[in-house]
């Protein structure tokens, strides 16, 4: 069965978070040492926000992590998120020693997305002793350069969001043939819920800070301009819409609880379970754990559907009439 | 001789009297000074403290030392029977005496050689750099070909509304074809062997500009790149086409086709990601994953990258070492692309969100715009966001300085 992946901002919902179904936690571990000297310039991982619980934060909410990992009886793995689009020189010695310090606490699997530090870690040889997870941020993938990323010591490849199903099934397949060659196990995980970008996380260089929106949810109107003209500001409104901003999700469209508001591709797991991806990712660093919850078990519930047999359209015939709030991730 | 501006120093005696002197000749840990001959006792015996001033002529300030060690001797070979002065020598250890010293030289020794270039200094001409445009548009195609080349400059440089600045009395030396965000913003071959060609004719280098490459157009990529290698066998262009890629897969791809000895590759500004936002000044990020060395070497070595992509975006940022090419892009900055288009979903489907893979694009950003409130500097092109710094395209001393130190061409887009 494909595995859940879900992502927590607190260790307080870790067993939560089990119980419901997960099979894969990720987090965000940004300590002390970083925080203070670059954790309001350069964030660590892609949540860049201080006042919301999105990093588990200092190295004793780390160790009850890892202490809470090994006690409980299921011993679901948490993966830590080092997804920060690039750094600079000094930082990436820096960052190996906190890959080193999370390693001597038990936590062997990263979530990375800048180029530089995949290099970095397999040029230290760190990468040998971790399972590196390529981050959807790491910008557009195709077969071509994921030979060169599994060289450099890649166990898992994480669909960015702006992958068609048809294009993941490729480089897949591509993969197959490599892994043929090199007896290597690679994993592929897609972004199943929550947080449908507008734009490639890859590509997303604004800030998302405490003090302001993100751009991607600032109004903006559409404009037509007659055709042969330069785009230019002072040639525009010839046919101007109302400011508008991220779509609001209406009362009518807003069904099943919420499910999927922000960003669904339930309707895809049969797929998906045909093609070969072996990880789920709900988007969820931040979000209200009661809505985490919810989801886990949604997508736990349908997984199990899948072991029954059923066919793709009866599958998609269930997904649409009970949990489609037509926030699509893979039209 | 120094001009009396430039290093001041000011001596205090021993009755508390002060003089003010002028630097004459500095060497590495010494400067001379004159004084009237009737001074001359009171010089070489009576002072008890010193400060030095020197002129910092960039950031239009002095450097002030008080020095703690210092020695005066006398210097009988620059005494002057006309003017009746005796010479001096003020000589000192210290280390920030020396330093300052060695920059007032060097700083005043590239004043005489701008001087002495007055085209360049007086003119506004960055000489020796190379100053690109950009054709990133089906429009800006059509009129590259349509048009004389003088006469596309002068409606691309009214167009980018920069008609009435220095940059557009530089010399353009090169031509970038094609869109850095957007793969379906390329010329057809027809187009593409014009553009080119007119290029070469008016010998202006021609930079091919690639986007990201998804999968499903590895197809397309691979046809463009034999396109262009059929077109240099036919013109017989004897150099490397560069080419800027957003897209790693990209040198992977061309080493397949075993052609990378035709084409040079310089990395595009998705892939040099920085910290970027139109509405908040991001202080103290001048450096990013390329100022390593480690990569740097791993970039070459591995993709034959040869030049970074780079984007004035209103701080301060540092560039790599001169062994690659640093390419500056400005005044707009990215800061936000749509891997599936933004343009293309509002357009066809009614909403922003409604997004899916393209294959076959009807261009809508040529007939729609999006626009955001005037003061979120927030420009819209193609499916993606830039904000616009005019703060270093409208600094000449800033140009100058890092045309001269760190960067090799200027790529200019509004």
């Amino acid at each position: 069965m494909m595995k859940i992946v879900a992502g927590m901002g607190s260790v307080d919902d870790y067993i939560d978070f089990i119980k419901a179904g997960a099979d894969e936690i990720f987090v965000g571990y940004v300590p002390e040492k970083w925080q203070i000297r670059y954790g309001l310039k350069t964030p660590l991982n892609r949540r860049e926000v201080c006042y919301y619980n999105v990093q588990i934060g200092s190295e004793s909410e780390m160790e009850i992590l890892a202490s809470i990992v090994k006690k409980y009886k299921y011993q679901v793995p948490v993966t830590i998120a080092l997804n920060g689009l690039s750094y600079t020189p000094e930082q990436y010695p820096l960052i190996a020693e906190i890959v080193g310090d999370c390693v001597q606490m038990g936590f062997f699997s990263f979530i990375v997305a800048d180029f530089a530090l995949i290099l970095y870690l397999y040029q230290c040889g760190i990468g040998e002793d971790i399972d590196l997870h390529v981050s959807g941020e790491f910008g557009e993938i195709n077969h071509l350069i994921l030979g060169e990323l599994e060289r450099l010591g890649m166990n898992r490849l994480i669909f960015h969001r702006k992958v068609s199903m048809e294009d993941m099934k490729q480089i897949m397949c591509s993969g197959v043939d490599r892994q043929t060659d090199t007896k290597k196990e690679i994993f592929y995980e897609a972004f199943l819920l929550n947080e449908k970008c507008h734009f490639h996380g890859g590509f997303c260089n604004s800030l998302h800070c405490d003090e302001m929106e993100p751009i991607c949810r600032l109004n903006y109107r559409v404009c037509k301009i007659e055709s042969g003209q330069m785009q230019s500001e002072k040639d525009t409104n010839t046919d101007t819409q109302n400011w508008q901003g991220e779509e609001a999700m209406s009362g009518e469209r807003l069904k099943f609880g919420g499910v999927g508001i922000s960003g669904c591709a339930l309707c895809q797991l049969w797929k998906m379970k045909q093609m070969g991806i072996t990880h789920l990712k709900i988007v969820g660093r931040g979000a209200y754990s009661e809505d985490m919850i919810r989801d886990i078990k949604v997508v736990k519930k349908l997984l199990l559907l899948l072991e029954d047999n059923i066919t793709e359209d009866e599958f998609i015939g269930t997904v649409k009439a009970n949990y489609c709030n037509g926030n699509c991730y893979y039209l | 001789m120094l001009p009396y501006a430039v290093l001041m120093i000011k001596f205090e005696f021993l009755n508390k009297m002060t003089l003010e002197c002028r630097g004459l000749e500095p060497t590495f840990s010494a400067v001379t000074f004159r004084v009237k001959k009737d001074r001359e006792e009171e010089v070489s015996a009576q002072i008890s403290g010193c400060e030095v001033s020197f002129l910092d002529y960039m950031n239009r300030t002095y450097h002030t030392i008080k020095l703690n060690e210092f020695q005066i001797e006398r210097r009988k070979d620059i005494d002057d029977l006309k003017l009746d002065t005796v010479g001096f020598e003020l000589y000192s250890p210290e280390q920030q005496f020396r330093s300052e010293l060695l920059r007032i030289s060097n700083d005043y020794m590239r004043y005489i050689e701008e001087k002495l270039n007055p085209d360049e200094y007086e003119t506004g001409k960055l000489s020796g750099t190379e100053i690109a445009i950009s054709l990133d548009t089906p429009h800006l195609w059509k009129k590259w070909i349509e048009n004389d080349v003088d006469e596309f400059l002068k409606l691309y440089w009214w167009e980018n509304d920069l008609e009435n600045h220095v940059i557009s009395t530089q010399t353009v030396t090169h031509v970038y074809i094609g869109n850095q965000f957007c793969y379906h913003l390329f010329p057809t071959d027809f187009e593409l062997e014009q553009i080119l060609q007119k290029a070469v004719n008016h010998h202006i280098v021609p930079v091919i500009v690639c986007s990201t490459m998804p999968e499903f157009m590895i197809d397309t990529y691979q046809k463009r790149f034999m396109n262009f290698i059929n077109w240099m066998q036919k013109s017989s262009y004897r150099d490397k086409l560069e080419v800027v890629i957003n897209d790693f897969g990209i040198p992977l791809l061309i080493e397949e086709m075993g052609k990378m000895g035709n084409f040079a590759f310089t990395m595009g500004v998705l892939l040099n990601k920085r910290k970027k936002d139109s509405r908040m000044m991001i202080s103290d990020n001048s450096q990013t994953s390329v100022n390593a060395e480690f990569y740097q070497k791993y970039l070459e070595q591995r993709f034959k990258i040869t030049g970074i992509s780079y984007e004035a975006c209103g701080y301060a940022i540092s560039f790599a070492d001169r062994t690659c090419k640093n390419i500056l892009h400005l005044p707009l900055y990215q800061t936000n692309t749509s891997g599936f288009c933004t343009t293309y979903a509002i357009c066809k489907n009614g909403e922003r969100s409604k997004q899916e893979t393209v294959k076959k694009c009807p261009h809508y950003c040529e007939s729609c715009q999006i626009e955001y409130v005037e003061n979120q500097n927030i420009r819209y092109r193609f499916n993606s966001l830039f904000g616009e710094s005019m703060k270093e395209l409208n600094d000449f001393e800033y140009l100058r300085a890092i045309t001269k130190n760190d960067v090799d061409r200027l790529v200019i887009r509004r």
